[in-house]
């Protein structure tokens, strides 16, 4: 729960200051997570769900809501396999190489 | 035997029971999810997760279908399964176990008493695992012994038959093992056969290879989807490599060295031969690759 409230409390810091990758900056951390992401997706693999939550919080109002909410709704359905091709094109906005070693 | 972690599977259409239950498994094994019974079923097939914790009431079958269904399938037949239901009476309960259930939990279950029942049939499955492993394994070479051999090449031939691929085996022979028993001891025997081990099993390269101890100084190798040309020259390897051991046998009418014979054979594309009549083919081979002298691989296209 704490770890939770922390993540919804870095989105929001995030909202109203915007995020490195919205700016153009460093793309590790995102580039790390959207990789790690992906493993977990094609794993079926429910540790997913988190991490889709912290890309969620770190990418509030950036712009990419539309991208993420496609994600999100694959997720909901536990039908992980269709939440790819949005975090493809996730990644692609992002700038950010899926296959580069994490 | 590498331990791996434990995989548990969710099948819940209730999204918060899932949660709960996926917050509580999470640190300790991996979880899947699923909120129906047909992806539960599709989940297991592809997964084949060690625990399935099954909800009763699902919106396309009930969990007693999904139970039904997967004891049918020989791959998923053996995976442990916990009902888990708001149904509470005994003749519901009494249907789960029946059908096969390991456990089934009533809801509103208790955290602590759900994890240390999932902690428990966990053990148990890794138990079973580890008993499975040790029946599959010769002791003294830690490679398959002949009664997984022979499993895996009858599924592998079979599998081979119905899509026209090939498969190569070959049976490997210790060249004058009693001489070196004899000459150095049954201690430096048995040193010896696990190093020749050693080399075969370094030498399959894919899951699907296996190296088997298939008698006492001879050993069965199993190649599917491998034709005659790469066969050989695995075989090549690993006569050349077990040579390169250089240890020493005075009593070898054939090298210095410990050496070995292969003989091979492979079924080729389309093939008709039985399984038995191809491995009868390797030992041919071998029988002749020791008439020409030993130290050397005959294979029968």
């Amino acid at each position: 729960m704490a770890k939770a409230l922390g993540i919804i409390l870095a989105g929001f810091s995030n909202a109203l200051q915007p995020s490195a990758a919205a700016g153009g900056g460093p793309a590790a951390d995102f580039g790390r997570l959207l990789r790690e992401l992906d493993s977990y997706l094609r794993a079926d693999d429910a540790r997913a769900e988190d991490l889709l939550t912290e890309l969620s919080a770190l990418l509030a109002g950036s712009g990419h809501a539309a991208l993420l909410a496609r994600i999100q709704r694959a997720v909901d359905e536990i039908e992980y396999h269709g939440a790819l091709k949005p975090l493809a094109e996730l990644a692609q906005a992002l700038g950010i190489d899926m296959e580069m070693n994490a | 035997m590498t331990q791996e972690t434990q995989k548990v599977l969710i099948a819940d259409d209730d999204g918060i029971n899932r949660q709960v239950l996926a917050t509580l498994l999470k640190p300790e094994y991996v979880v899947l999810l699923a909120k129906t019974g047909e992806q539960a079923i599709e989940r297991a097939q592809r997964h084949l997760p060690d625990l399935l914790m099954l909800d009763v009431m699902l919106p396309d079958m009930d969990g007693y279908e999904v139970l039904r269904r997967l004891r049918a399938d020989p791959a998923t037949a053996h995976i442990e399964v916990i009902f888990i239901t708001g149904m509470g009476r005994p003749e519901d309960e009494a249907r789960g176990l029946k059908l096969g259930a390991a456990d089934y939990i009533t809801k509103p279950f208790n955290t602590t008493v759900v994890m240390a029942r999932v902690a428990t049939h966990l053990e148990v499955v890794r138990q079973r695992r580890m008993l499975e492993h040790l029946a599959h394994m010769d002791g003294l070479t830690e490679l398959a012994n002949r009664r997984r051999f022979d499993e895996v090449y009858e599924s592998e031939w079979q599998r081979a038959s119905r899509h026209a691929h090939t498969i190569s085996v070959a049976l490997l022979d210790i060249d004058c093992f009693k001489q070196y028993n004899d000459h150095y001891g049954h201690p430096a025997g048995d040193r010896t056969l696990r190093a020749v081990a050693r080399v075969a099993r370094n030498a399959m390269r894919r899951p699907c290879d296996v190296a088997a101890r298939y008698g006492g100084e001879e050993l069965a190798i199993l190649m599917p989807e491998t034709d005659a040309a790469q066969a050989l020259y695995v075989a090549e390897g690993i006569r050349e490599a077990v040579a390169q051991l250089l240890i020493p046998h005075q009593q070898s009418i054939a090298s210095p060295v410990v050496t070995v014979s292969i003989g091979g054979a492979t079924l080729p594309l389309g093939g008709q031969e039985s399984a038995a009549v191809l491995f009868e083919a390797a030992d041919t081979a071998l029988y002749r690759a020791k008439e020409a002298g030993r130290n050397r691989v005959i294979w029968r296209m």
